[in-house]
């Protein structure tokens, strides 16, 4: 695309939200994306080695020559990182559950209320669209009936200040009529076919087109809504490598000029201008791409306040069929407002495994010191592989905490790691509080109960080292620019033009709940601002 | 399609790699008469993914392997031990605080679970073929599906 309106920078969760909404008035945007661009008929197999492999899998976080090493990032604290590279990046991985955050967790941080996100949570849900689910896999009634069991009672809001469990609202179409034997091919089948495949990627219905594709990732709702516009242009296997500046010196520093970038595949180099450009790669890729491109950071803001929800699994083994893989990954949840929220998780067997046998701290044969599990940590030999055994039988809860945002979790460069083709590569710091942890202890012991309420007989907790799928508020908005790095317009304190438009620009972990939803209400708020200031 | 019938003698023999090897045979044994995560050929999926992510690293995942094995019987390699002495170093490596070595136990673990219980022991990535790992029946999995129509099952 010749001379572009606005660059986005990221075609994952919030990128092609922004893309959409100004490509929608007219805005020529050109999307920027590091990872391929896959067809869901063709290239999502359903395996879970073939697409979850973290090293080699489709979906992992590095180039579509899956021959070549993936993308590194030093760890100090953090766990496993779940990121995933692509047009629709971690969408086309997550579960696809689309809460609202929790209204008290809007604190003196937040420049906007919770009321300024309600036109954009509509908006969002309208286009998706997102929905309470209207029934529930076995796995989720018994999650369910084990909520109920310890006094939860049943809500369907959307607007949670207390605890309860919900029936979840999901970016996941009602569940499809269908009857046993039934080919389950479009358009004889329309809607979710209740596959369990939703972190292989979704390609159900069989024969759909992307608009009846069952989990609304945003490579097959927002990304084809603003190419179809005319005026947004997707590149994928393009990293970006520098945000183009010139130093002005006026209330903000630097004024952007456009973005640099190099083709994955072809090592070749490009450069496109824009009066826009917005930073949408995510939490650990939009702190590394400021710092290597050498924007201020006056106030060394940029890539702190890390958040990820320290995440962590409890499972129950019962002595009846649970059905792990069946259904939609998660259709229930428990909401406990200032603590975080728990749900359960559906999986394959190498998760079930991982969860089981892999995990962090402590060993299966120690003293559990009184908790309320049986078992804790990691697990080998023939004890371990008879766990496994009963997967069927078996109920994975997460355990999703509320963590504090403080300044020591940040991402930063890894001046000790050789960096790679597209500069130094980031280093993701994770110091969670004490008070995160003690929520992550209450949340796991809420999910025992849970889970022994449902009738569990032994119960196991993974205590990994915090897992990352949930990575936010590292380019932060907020009120100060000592303490973020844009305002409540989501543009950059320090430079004129450069916006946020993902997850990073939250301003904590919204109180626990997944954070798509709102990470994409922001991102379409924030498209307004863009068009408003800088492109009307 | 991974060959489902080689021996141990036709694995990688690096010594970095036969340590590996070792220690995934006492992470995923064989025992009750069915196979461990070696006899399907899993080591090699744990190999052929660190010398992607790291070439050169799965010696000095070996050499760490040895060090560790010294404390448990002074002047044994890590193949040398029992299933027994290599499961007391995987419990000295898995309380390690450091990041590296972390990562190390961690990807033992997880991709020698991969190895067993997805479907890559049974797969042919060019063709799309799959013989489903004999796991699956055992743990109760379907495999890969189009739906559920029975997703109430039991409820």
């Amino acid at each position: 695309m010749d001379a572009p309106d606005a660059i986005v920078i990221g075609a994952g969760g919030g990128g092609p939200v922004v893309a959409q909404e100004l490509a929608a008035r007219g805005v020529k945007v050109l999307m920027l994306e590091a990872g391929p661009w896959f067809d869901p008929d063709r290239d999502y197999t359903r395996l879970e080695d073939d697409m979850n492999g973290i090293l080699d899998g489709k979906l992992r976080w590095g180039p579509s020559d899956r021959t070549q090493a993936p993308w590194t990032r030093r760890r100090d604290g953090a766990g496993l990182i779940l990121q995933c590279a692509g047009v629709g990046g971690t969408t086309q991985h997550f579960n696809a559950i689309m809460p609202r955050m929790y209204p008290s967790a809007v604190d003196g941080d937040w420049p906007i209320t919770y009321d300024d996100l309600i036109p954009y949570y509509e908006r969002v849900e309208a286009f998706l669209p997102v929905q309470m689910v209207d029934d529930l896999a076995t796995k989720d009634a018994l999650f369910a009936s084990g909520c109920e069991a310890i006094g939860l009672r049943r809500s369907e809001s959307t607007y949670v200040t207390d605890p309860v469990w919900r029936p979840c609202h999901n970016a996941i179409l009602p569940i499809a009529k269908m009857t046993p034997g039934q080919e389950l091919r479009w358009p004889e089948v329309d809607g979710c076919t209740m596959c369990g495949h939703c972190l292989q990627g979704c390609p159900n219905p069989v024969g759909a087109p992307v608009e009846r594709k069952a989990k609304r990732a945003t490579n097959v709702s927002y990304v084809p809504a603003a190419v179809a516009t005319g005026n947004c242009e997707v590149v994928p296997n393009a990293y970006a490598t520098a945000i183009l500046f010139d130093d002005v010196g006026d209330a903000r520093p630097a004024r952007v000029r456009g973005v640099r970038w190099r083709d994955t595949a072809s090592g070749e180099v490009r450069e496109a201008e824009a009066r826009v450009v917005v930073l949408a790669g995510g939490s650990i890729e939009s702190p590394r791409l400021w710092l290597n491109s050498g924007l201020p950071d006056p106030h060394n803001v940029v890539g702190r306040h890390l958040t990820s929800h320290c995440q962590d699994f409890v499972t129950g083994l019962f002595d009846r069929e649970v059905h792990p893989d069946v259904g939609q990954v998660t259709m229930a949840r428990a909401d406990f407002p200032g603590q975080g929220t728990l749900w359960s998780q559906g999986f394959g067997p190498t998760y079930f495994a991982t969860v089981i046998m892999a995990g962090g701290r402590g060993f299966w044969d120690e003293p559990t010191d009184g908790e309320p599990w049986d078992f804790a940590g990691r697990w080998w030999g023939p004890e371990g592989l008879r766990k496994i055994d009963e997967y069927h039988r078996s109920l994975s809860l997460v355990v999703c905490v509320d963590d504090e945002a403080v300044p020591e979790s940040r991402v930063t460069l890894a001046d000790d790691w050789a960096a790679d083709d597209h500069g130094p590569v980031p280093k993701v710091i994770y110091r969670p509080s004490a008070a995160t942890l003690e929520r992550r202890t209450w949340l796991a012991r809420t999910a025992a109960r849970i889970l022994r309420g449902a009738g569990a007989r032994e119960v196991h907790r993974s205590n990994l080292q915090p897992l990352f799928t949930h990575i936010m508020s590292s380019m932060r908005m907020g009120n100060d620019p000592a303490a973020s790095v844009c305002d409540a317009d989501g543009q950059a304190w320090q430079v004129e033009g450069l916006f946020v438009g993902d997850s990073s620009a939250l301003p904590n972990g919204i109180g626990g709940p997944n954070p798509t939803l709102t990470a994409q209400a922001l991102a379409a708020r924030t498209a307004d601002r863009i068009f408003e200031l800088a492109l009307a | 399609m991974p060959d489902q019938d080689a021996t141990p003698a036709d694995h990688d023999d690096r010594p970095g790699a036969l340590a590996i090897r070792a220690a995934i045979e006492a992470i995923a044994p064989p025992f009750d008469e069915r196979p461990g995560a070696v006899d399907v050929g899993a080591d090699r999926h744990v190999v052929d993914l660190i010398d992607l992510a790291v070439p050169g690293f799965v010696d000095m995942i070996g050499m760490l392997l040895d060090a560790y094995a010294a404390d448990v019987r002074p002047g044994a390699a890590f193949v040398e031990l029992s299933l027994d002495e290599r499961g007391a170093v995987l419990r000295a490596l898995s309380r390690e605080e450091g990041q590296d070595v972390r990562d190390v136990v961690d990807a033992l673990f997880v991709f020698t679970m991969g190895g067993l219980y997805s479907e890559w022991s049974g797969y042919d990535r060019s063709t799309g073929g799959l013989d489903p790992p004999a796991t699956w029946a055992r743990i109760g999995f379907r495999g890969p599906s189009d739906g559920h129509p029975d997703y109430r099952e039991g409820i």
